[in-house]
């Protein structure tokens, strides 16, 4: 059998389908010991053995890399993310990023055209400057006053008009008339294309807090 | 439910078929794991559950495969397997188990299967580090050289290049000389095989 890896081959199959056959049946016909089948026999059985443990372990240690993540932690870590990110759409009343809080600068008539009759526009334009200083004093009654007075006005631009009506919403919000802030958030998504892009994590924390003060 | 009893998880592990072998020992962790974990967590030293899994899980899959594990009808699987891992467990706690109290698994009655208490855990591990130094003596690449002829049925001349031999004869005598080789020392270490 030394050297004859054919013979060696044959023989390894036949003791695996050693159904019907005994060891020295098979030691006979293949012209070896039936100490030569014992040891084949064996040392499969060892190598085999040998095989199946390493597969085990990788299972096992793939198993283990899974549950080494602290799930309990991530959880823990993931809700509190949540919380802030939601407090801040819930809290946070910074809607309009353009603002100019300089009241001075807003309210200022010290143009030298205070008699002068202004255009239809050109007044729009300054209620709305009246508006957002009203607004940033928190004097939101009368922003909203000031803003809807804007969108009276004939022939305005529409990038304009888009601007005054999401002003006009979230003054409605910060009165807490939710009815009204509701409508005219309604009819601002309903423009096909806006021309006055609106911010969309201010869009969510209106929404949010709209949810907020109609359900609470 | 059904797949999970012990004796679908025993024929499965034991299976030749390696998907069914990999879909035993996945049912084995699933069915054994959290009860295990939990034991060792209720232990007055504390000891990473994790190592005590490992070693218990990986010797009690190697008992059931190798035939050590021996079925009885009065006792199931876990009753065997709880004595690997409180075995396990003292081992890794480094402390003699006279020492301290031991608290109870309270759905296994060790009282009541004391008779079936065996002492598998010397004998398997003893056993697999005696086939681990053998194969030691050769290199990786003989080891899986003799895996693909003797366990997969591989034949030589198809593989021999893969495994960086030059030429047919080398491979040959490379495969008889390993091969008894290892033989030799599997029979050395306390007449293996018997």
């Amino acid at each position: 059998m030394e050297n004859n890896i054919e013979k060696e081959e044959k023989l390894i199959a036949e003791i695996k389908n050693t159904s019907n056959k005994n060891i020295d049946q098979i030691a006979t016909e293949n012209n070896v010991s039936s100490d030569y089948i014992t040891d084949l026999e064996m040392l499969e059985g060892v190598l085999r053995l040998n095989k199946w443990q390493k597969e085990t372990e990788t299972i096992l240690n793939s198993k283990q890399s899974m549950f080494s993540i602290n799930w309990p932690k991530i959880a823990l870590a993931a809700s509190i993310v949540i919380l802030i990110s939601f407090s801040y759409v819930a809290f946070n009343k910074n809607y309009i990023s353009d603002i100019v809080i300089e009241n001075e600068t807003l309210r200022g008539t010290n143009n030298g055209l205070e008699n002068e009759k202004l255009k239809p526009q050109e007044k729009a334009y300054q209620d709305f400057i009246n508006g957002k200083a009203s607004y940033h004093i928190k004097e939101f009654e009368n922003a909203i006053l000031s803003f809807k007075k804007v969108l009276n006005t004939p022939n305005l631009r529409t990038q304009f008009r888009e601007a005054v009506m999401w002003h006009l919403c979230v003054a409605y919000l910060q009165n807490n008339d939710t009815e009204n802030c509701a409508l005219i958030l309604g009819q601002i998504e309903k423009i096909p294309e806006p021309k006055y892009q609106i911010n969309t994590l201010d869009l969510i924390k209106v929404k949010t807090q709209l949810w907020l003060k109609k359900t609470f | 439910m059904d797949q999970e009893n012990d004796d679908n998880i025993i024929r499965l592990i034991c299976s030749i078929e390696f998907r069914e072998r990999e879909r035993g020992t996945r049912l084995f962790i699933k069915k054994y794991e959290s009860r295990v974990k939990n034991w060792v967590r209720k232990q007055s030293i504390k000891v990473d559950p994790d190592d005590v899994w490992q070693e218990a899980a990986s010797l009690m899959i190697f008992a059931i495969q190798s035939g050590k594990y021996k079925k009885y009808e009065t006792a199931e699987l876990y009753t065997y397997f709880h004595w690997i891992i409180k075995s396990s467990w003292i081992k890794l706690s480094k402390h003699s188990a006279n020492t301290f109290s031991i608290s109870k698994d309270h759905d296994f009655n060790e009282q009541k299967h004391e008779e079936f208490k065996p002492d598998i855990y010397t004998e398997i591990n003893q056993h697999k580090s005696f086939v681990e130094d053998c194969l030691k003596k050769l290199d990786l690449e003989t080891q899986n050289l003799l895996i693909e002829i003797i366990v997969e049925d591989a034949r030589l001349i198809d593989i021999f290049e893969d495994f960086g031999l030059k030429n047919y004869n080398n491979a040959k005598q490379k495969y008889f000389k390993s091969k008894n080789a290892l033989i030799n020392c599997l029979k050395k270490h306390m007449g293996y095989g018997k």
